[in-house]
């Protein structure tokens, strides 16, 4: 299936009477990649839900404001990225600060989300990276996961190609520590 | 294609162990979610057509007897009823109205009781009236007598049986 281009895609939401053609056509070459950023970081499903939906609504509502100075994806994971921060920010306030009882949370997450049905070296992966702060995770998520050039991640998250690679390396070696630390490795 | 083989490449360099680990996240979604998900925003973000809600007929009847709909009747029966009856007396009032509303026979009446009230100008006076022979007071019989004889035919049943 041929994928549809960037600039068809603004070209529809120019006009109010394409407005809602232009809007679907984005959802569905985006909607995707950017879920699963959402919930990498949220982790259930009911959470990174609420978070994607308020992003496609600021979406809606503001592609007027998005200048083709960046890339149109790079503007989209950007909007994902701070309601994502945003959300766990907030979250992070009704839980109590001791990080045995966040990960306790991480735990209690997992196992109530019924849209998680990992084995046991993904479950103990998620658990490692809930031990990186939100930004290293980020990184770690979108070189890892989306496998997305650094120049690329510089733009969305606004950092320089140089702290994003001493970031996601050092990621890559907590993760694997923390691995060994539960005997596997 | 370029970029998965410098991410591989990369994290084969700092860490065998997770290069070798399947890049398996364990994380699903409901149904159908990526396709109903547009939906689902724009019904947030287009404005709702409200439709007018379905009354009964028991609710339009309630509503004849609310309250402020009660008053809204009331006043405006009032001003039709005051409206009428003031226009009734206004109609009533007028002499020539009146007068057109009186019969026959009680004009007849009313003139037989106040004939004192009325001289002979005032009658006389009445268009289409001709000119009236009027007998003196003091006439003598003689001459009542040769008046009835020219006027008999002239003269109802009635009058002369009031004459006799």
């Amino acid at each position: 299936m041929k994928e549809i281009s960037d600039t068809h895609i603004l070209s529809l939401l120019e006009t109010e009477a394409q407005y809602e053609k232009g809007f679907r056509m984005l959802m569905e070459k985006y909607q995707e990649r950017l879920y699963w950023h959402v919930r990498r970081m949220v982790i259930t499903h009911e959470d990174a839900d609420d978070v994607i939906q308020n992003v496609f609504i600021k979406v809606y509502k503001n592609i007027h404001r998005f200048e083709a100075k960046s890339k149109l994806y790079t503007w989209l994971y950007r909007i994902a990225t701070n309601e994502t921060l945003t959300f766990l920010k907030k979250r992070s306030k009704t839980v109590t600060d001791s990080i045995d009882n966040e990960e306790l949370n991480m735990e209690n997450r997992l196992t109530a989300d019924a849209y998680f049905d990992g084995d046991d070296i993904q479950k103990r992966l998620q658990y490692a990276l809930n031990t990186l702060p939100e930004k290293q995770r980020l990184v770690f998520n979108l070189r890892y996961y989306d496998e997305m050039p650094y120049n690329q991640i510089s733009e969305v998250l606004e950092t320089s190609v140089g702290a994003l690679k001493a970031s996601y390396h050092h990621a890559v070696k907590k993760v694997e520590s923390y691995f060994k630390t539960q005997g596997i490795s | 294609m370029k970029n998965k083989e410098n991410s591989q490449k990369e994290l084969e360099d700092l860490s065998p162990f997770l290069a070798n680990l399947e890049k398996k996240e364990g994380f699903s979604v409901p149904k159908n979610y990526f396709k109903t998900l547009p939906d689902e925003i724009l019904s947030q973000v287009q404005p709702q057509i409200e439709t007018a809600p379905k009354t009964s007929w028991f609710d339009n009847l309630l509503l004849l007897f609310s309250p402020r709909l009660a008053i809204g009747l009331a006043t405006i029966a009032l001003l039709m009823i005051g409206t009428v009856v003031t226009l009734n007396k206004e109609v009533s009032q007028s002499p020539v109205a009146a007068l057109d509303q009186l019969t026959n026979e009680a004009i007849s009446i009313y003139i037989a009781a106040n004939i004192e009230d009325f001289d002979d100008e005032t009658i006389y006076g009445i268009d289409g009236l001709e000119t009236l022979d009027v007998l003196p007071d003091d006439i003598e019989d003689a001459a009542l007598d040769q008046y009835l004889e020219e006027y008999i035919d002239d003269i109802a049943i009635e009058t002369l049986e009031d004459l006799l």
